[in-house]
């Protein structure tokens, strides 16, 4: 299997505070991978530093094979369009419909791309949004479109971060739906969450981040998981 | 030692500001050329933006301005009887540097404002991140239809604003000196007129980019709070007024 994420001695030191220190992540194609880490802890510089969008301090970080320091802005796109990415705190733009929203991610006009995306609203639940302006969005409807939006392009590995956030009653049936997408067609996952309870039951492994490190965590008992009906 | 630091900064700014636009225009023409239908609609909504809805009052304000130039005018033709000098100088000065000069100011007042603080709000809210990370290029797609907009909008903004400065200066004319529509219209529409409109439309289209550059340029910096916004569109304000006069000077200085 080839490594579709790995951190390499990866440091990351930000006005004087060492936020990452030396940590090593490996993430093979199909594999599910949770850090747990409280609020603060750098789980977002993490989903930062993975598809390129900030440089670390010290060490490599190879997305897809390809050392993200050494490769141009356009080589780092393209690598991110392979990826599926929620991030948190929300990613939509607010002057676009939730439909262009997607649109946008899977980047080409075509029928067959149409299609897809309406499915995704439709497994969501947003089939009756697909004209509204993403600004005129609750917050749990803007992170269900982030959900639906990460799928969107078939990707190989998928970046979450805190996922269901602000997803309330919603927050078991998104969960569902994730899991669908990604155990039965053996999506890589990489999830940043403070939930480990959540991080058990969708991970295979589990590592908690703490004073910048990352300690193999024991992914709870009874939350092994469990591969639904695969109708994607 | 702070000249030459301030000298650097102004060329970092330039050279940014035209990396920018270069890289906004390819970005935007490649996604014209692909048919992404996004960039259609983001070009309709700019061209509604920065076209129709600025003329309520670009023309009005361009119409006073001819008022201003024809009573002006027209108080010089009642003391000195020169009608052929002062109407031909009159409506080429008119449309090569007063009506351009007014729409550019409009324009940096619209465009580097309001793009300085778009890419600000764009920043806080993420969404330039967010475009990073669905792997497209920022730049083409908050940057290339408001530019392919702006470029648009200046030979209409000129055609328009010119025809009501004229119109505006042949009242006070007729008022004040007594000069008819015809013979006053005889000069405005002359060949002579049509090419200082030319050379006007050139301006304007040179001011334009300014005023797109610094917008994008001083919008691009990275912000710390929601209040830098406002900091910047004064900022992107005052650096395009700076930008278009000093181009307007040394356009008139070498011609």
């Amino acid at each position: 299997m080839s490594a579709l994420l790995t951190f390499d001695g990866v440091s990351l030191v930000l006005g004087g505070t060492r936020l990452l220190d030396r940590v090593d992540l490996n993430i093979e194609a199909g594999e599910r991978v949770a850090i747990v880490a409280d609020s603060g802890a750098g789980k977002s510089w993490l989903l930062r530093l993975s598809i390129g969008l900030a440089r670390p301090s010290s060490g490599t970080v190879r997305l897809m094979g390809v050392a993200l320091e050494e490769a141009d802005a356009d080589t780092r796109r393209l690598l991110r369009a392979r990826c599926g990415v929620a991030m948190q705190g929300g990613s939509l733009l607010s002057d676009l419909s939730v439909e262009e929203n997607m649109r946008l991610a899977i980047g080409t006009d075509d029928r067959r791309a149409g299609r897809r995306i309406d499915r995704l609203l439709l497994e969501y639940g947003l089939e009756q949004m697909a004209a509204t302006c993403a600004d005129a969005l609750s917050a749990g409807e803007r992170r269900r479109v982030e959900l639906a939006r990460a799928f969107v392009r078939d990707p190989e590995l998928l970046v979450l971060d805190e996922p269901f956030e602000g997803a309330f009653a919603r927050g078991d049936m998104l969960e569902a739906q994730v899991r669908r997408r990604i155990v039965p067609q053996g999506r890589a996952l990489l999830l940043l969450t403070q939930d480990r309870a959540l991080a058990g039951r969708l991970c295979e492994r589990v590592y908690r981040l703490e004073r910048g490190r990352l300690t193999p965590a024991p992914v709870q008992q009874g939350a092994a998981v469990t591969v639904p009906d695969a109708t994607s | 030692m702070d000249t030459l630091r301030g000298a650097a900064k102004l060329l970092a700014a330039i050279g940014a500001a035209a990396w920018l636009t270069v890289r906004a225009g390819v970005g935007m023409g490649r996604r014209i050329v692909a048919g992404d239908a996004l960039a259609r609609r983001q070009l309709a909504a700019g061209l509604s933006l920065h076209i129709w809805r600025p003329l309520h009052t670009l023309l009005p304000l361009a119409a006073l301005a001819g008022a201003i130039a024809g009573i002006g005018a027209g108080r010089l033709l009642t003391i000195y009887n020169a009608q052929l000098p002062v109407l031909g100088a009159l409506a080429e000065t008119l449309l090569r540097d007063i009506v351009p000069l007014l729409v550019g100011l409009f324009a940096c007042g619209s465009v580097s404002v309001a793009l300085s603080s778009r890419l600000g709000a764009m920043a806080l809210n993420r969404e330039i991140e967010a475009l990073e990370t669905l792997g497209r290029d920022p730049v083409a797609y908050a940057l290339g239809p408001t530019l392919a907009a702006v470029l648009l909008s200046a030979p209409i903004h000129m055609l328009l604003a010119g025809i009501a400065a004229v119109i505006g200066c042949g009242a006070p004319l007729t008022l004040i000196a007594n000069v008819g529509w015809p013979l006053w219209s005889g000069f405005a529409f002359s060949h002579d007129a049509a090419r200082a409109m030319l050379v006007g439309m050139a301006k304007l289209l040179l001011y334009a980019l300014i005023a797109f550059g610094v917008g994008s340029a001083v919008g691009a910096k990275p912000l710390r709070s929601p209040a830098d916004i406002g900091r910047r569109a004064t900022t992107a304000f005052t650096a395009g007024l700076l930008g278009i006069f000093s181009a307007a000077a040394l356009w008139t200085a070498l011609s």
